[in-house]
């Protein structure tokens, strides 16, 4: 996938929001500056924009992970919530007086393993039953979701508050915040210390190779004596261990609690970044920053009273309407000619995966 | 008989659905944007009944727009060359916000919906029309439905295009214009079920609709893709679905767990004819 073609993904999502803003805000230019300016006009705001980006790369890692090894996971949102749900319940009942690291490894642990757990589900049903993984893993992620909602509204809520959520977890067993008083915190060192994992499997591993070709080619990775069909567990159930870390580090992270349905919409929007970036890993860094600034300009907006709609939800759905769309024909010449001035082919990816 | 009759009409618009999604699989795609077709069904059906005031309009008109809004996303897939999977997902995104939007704005408020002028609407206040007319036009949807799949050119078309795309060209048929057919057909069943739900409501509720179109998509692997299948499989959903929430004071479940059980019980049900479907193949291969 060329530089330009997620330089064009980048430019079209910056439109679709001006299009959108123009025609949904009754003063425009005071919502263009609520969405573009404001989240980086204050340390906390920044902060708060930079968690939503950690959380986005991570989720979007999942989902990347699965479309490499040729899959489909769109049972983000649940993983990441019972990722949440059952780091909260080892952060809330490891015993007292233990050590605080042990008990945020065991929770990121936990998590990363019941998301697996559900995303291997499918697999296993992909792999052994040929049961298509979009059906299953939405429907699995829509079966799951009361049971938390319930566990959260129930046995797990605390009962001196109002919320529908855990009680707070005690301050040593949440993640250090990186710049108070946001909520900015060690998610994000967590976020890239995955992709650097996930770049160095995919780019520098004989595994990371085969898994690679066996997504984007089964026929190839056939004739080159390997079995496509065994990626589809592994892609499934890594995809799952990415959203379900995804939800240890938003309640260990950002909101030091588990409140009902906090993973809300997080999992789609990671569709949506990792089909921006081309499931490119690297290239989730930037798309996921943008839509993390493009969540936070919606809600300033929204709180400012210059937008009254979910603009965010809205530049989603049109992002990922016209993110797959093949320019062809004049339009493609034309456009390849506007674009040859530029030195992109400097940056451009080889088929073995280095740079030039 | 009055739970066959009870259970008859639950899984009506569930029937009409999964035709829709039946049609969708003919033309060798999953229709993902049954979903928002449903909930763009029985949110148009609201409106329409409200501000019309005629119970025709709130079925006839939903499905005729859901048969433009799915026709229409074919034609940009075919147009466009788009992912048909994540075009899907992306409508049944903008459906939603679509649907929330026009909800504050028409309404004044987002959620559930409620109008004395929906309430007396022919078909919400008879039940006994609303029984007979909605078994009546899925029955007559099915047949119509089963002579145009297997006794038409048409039918023959785009079950070939629908199994190969190549063979399909190589006979000198478009498979493009079968597939924006069918995805506009299976758009408008969806959409219709969607209102025959809030009919039925008689108010507009956005979780009554929720995985409606999965459900759907579902019960066409659970008919082993044919008409007959797909009514059984249905029933045997609704039947399965209603002795889960029966079982409910029995087995003390919490009711928050049970809004999960239909989903649940479609998973198992989907995998179980996974299974079967796997060792007719084996069983098929063997023999030749």
């Amino acid at each position: 996938m060329s530089v330009r073609g997620l330089l064009l993904s980048w430019g079209g999502l910056l439109l679709i929001t001006l299009v959108v803003i123009s025609l949904a805000s009754p003063d425009a230019f005071s919502t263009v500056r609520a969405f573009f300016i404001t989240p980086w006009s204050s340390p906390w705001f920044v902060g708060n924009l930079l968690d939503l980006f950690s959380l986005y790369l991570l989720t979007s890692l999942g989902v990347t992970m699965a479309f490499v090894g040729g899959t489909f996971n769109l049972g983000g949102e649940a993983q990441m919530y019972w990722g949440g749900i059952l780091a909260s319940l080892v952060l809330l009942r490891f015993p007292e007086g233990s050590s605080p690291f042990l008990s945020l490894l065991l929770a990121s642990l936990v998590a990363a393993g019941i998301g697996a757990l559900l995303g291997s589900v499918s697999g296993v049903l992909k792999r052994f039953y040929g049961a298509d993984e979009l059906i299953t893993t939405f429907l699995l992620s829509l079966a799951v979701t009361p049971i938390g909602d319930y566990l959260l509204s129930g046995p797990l809520r605390d009962p001196a508050g109002n919320l529908l959520a855990t009680p707070r977890f005690a301050p040593e067993r949440r993640l250090p915040l990186l710049l108070p008083p946001s909520s900015l915190n060690v998610s994000l060192v967590i976020a890239f210390g995955m992709l650097g994992i996930i770049l160095f499997f995919l780019y520098r591993t004989g595994w990371g190779y085969r898994y690679r070709i066996g997504g984007a080619s089964p026929a190839f990775s056939r004739y080159g004596g390997n079995d496509p069909a065994a990626m589809i567990l592994p892609s499934l159930t890594v995809s799952g261990a990415f959203h379900g870390l995804a939800g240890f580090c938003a309640v260990a992270g950002t909101a030091g609690l588990c409140h009902q349905g906090f993973s809300g919409g997080i999992g789609w929007t990671a569709i949506t970044v990792a089909l921006v970036a081309r499931t490119i890993p690297l290239a989730l860094v930037p798309s996921a920053l943008l839509f993390a600034w493009l969540k936070t300009g919606s809600e300033i907006a929204q709180l400012q009273g210059s937008l009254d709609m979910d603009a965010a939800t809205l530049i989603q759905a049109l992002v990922l309407l016209l993110v797959t769309v093949q320019i062809r024909g004049d339009l493609a010449e034309r456009l390849e000619k506007f674009l040859k001035g530029f030195p992109f082919d400097r940056w451009k990816r080889s088929p073995g995966g280095t740079t030039k | 008989m009055q739970l066959l009759l009870e259970l008859g009409i639950a899984s009506t618009p569930l029937f009409l659905a999964a035709l829709g999604a039946l049609v969708t699989d003919c033309s060798g795609t999953l229709g993902i944007f049954l979903e928002g077709s449903v909930t763009m069904g029985a949110y148009l059906s609201y409106v329409l009944g409200v501000y019309s005031g005629s119970s025709w309009g709130a079925i006839i008109i939903p499905a005729l727009a859901g048969g433009l809004v799915g026709g229409a996303l074919g034609w940009f897939v075919t147009v466009t060359g788009a992912n048909p999977f994540v075009a899907a997902l992306a409508m049944n995104m903008l459906i939603g916000a679509y649907v929330s939007h026009s909800e504050a704005l028409l309404f004044g408020s987002r959620g559930v919906l409620q109008d004395s002028r929906f309430s007396v609407l022919a078909l919400v206040r008879d039940k006994t029309l609303y029984t007979s007319l909605s078994m009546g036009f899925a029955l007559l949807t099915a047949l119509v439905l089963w002579y145009a799949l297997y006794r038409t050119p048409w039918g023959l078309r785009l079950r070939c295009s629908g199994r190969s795309l190549e063979a399909a060209r190589l006979k000198g048929i478009r498979p493009e214009g079968y597939r924006i057919s069918a995805w506009a057909i299976g758009s408008a069943l969806a959409a219709a079920a969607g209102s025959l739900i809030t009919l039925r409501l008689g108010a507009f509720v956005p979780g009554s609709t929720t995985g409606r179109g999965w459900i759907a998509l579902v019960l066409v692997f659970l008919g082993f893709k044919k008409i007959g299948g797909v009514l059984v499989g249905t029933f045997l959903f609704s039947l399965l679905e209603r002795i889960g929430f029966a079982s409910q004071a029995r087995l003390h479940i919490p009711a928050t767990i049970l809004l999960g059980l239909p989903f649940f019980l479609a998973l198992m049900l989907y995998t179980v004819s996974q299974v079967i479907q796997r060792k007719q193949w084996r069983h098929h291969d063997r023999s030749t």
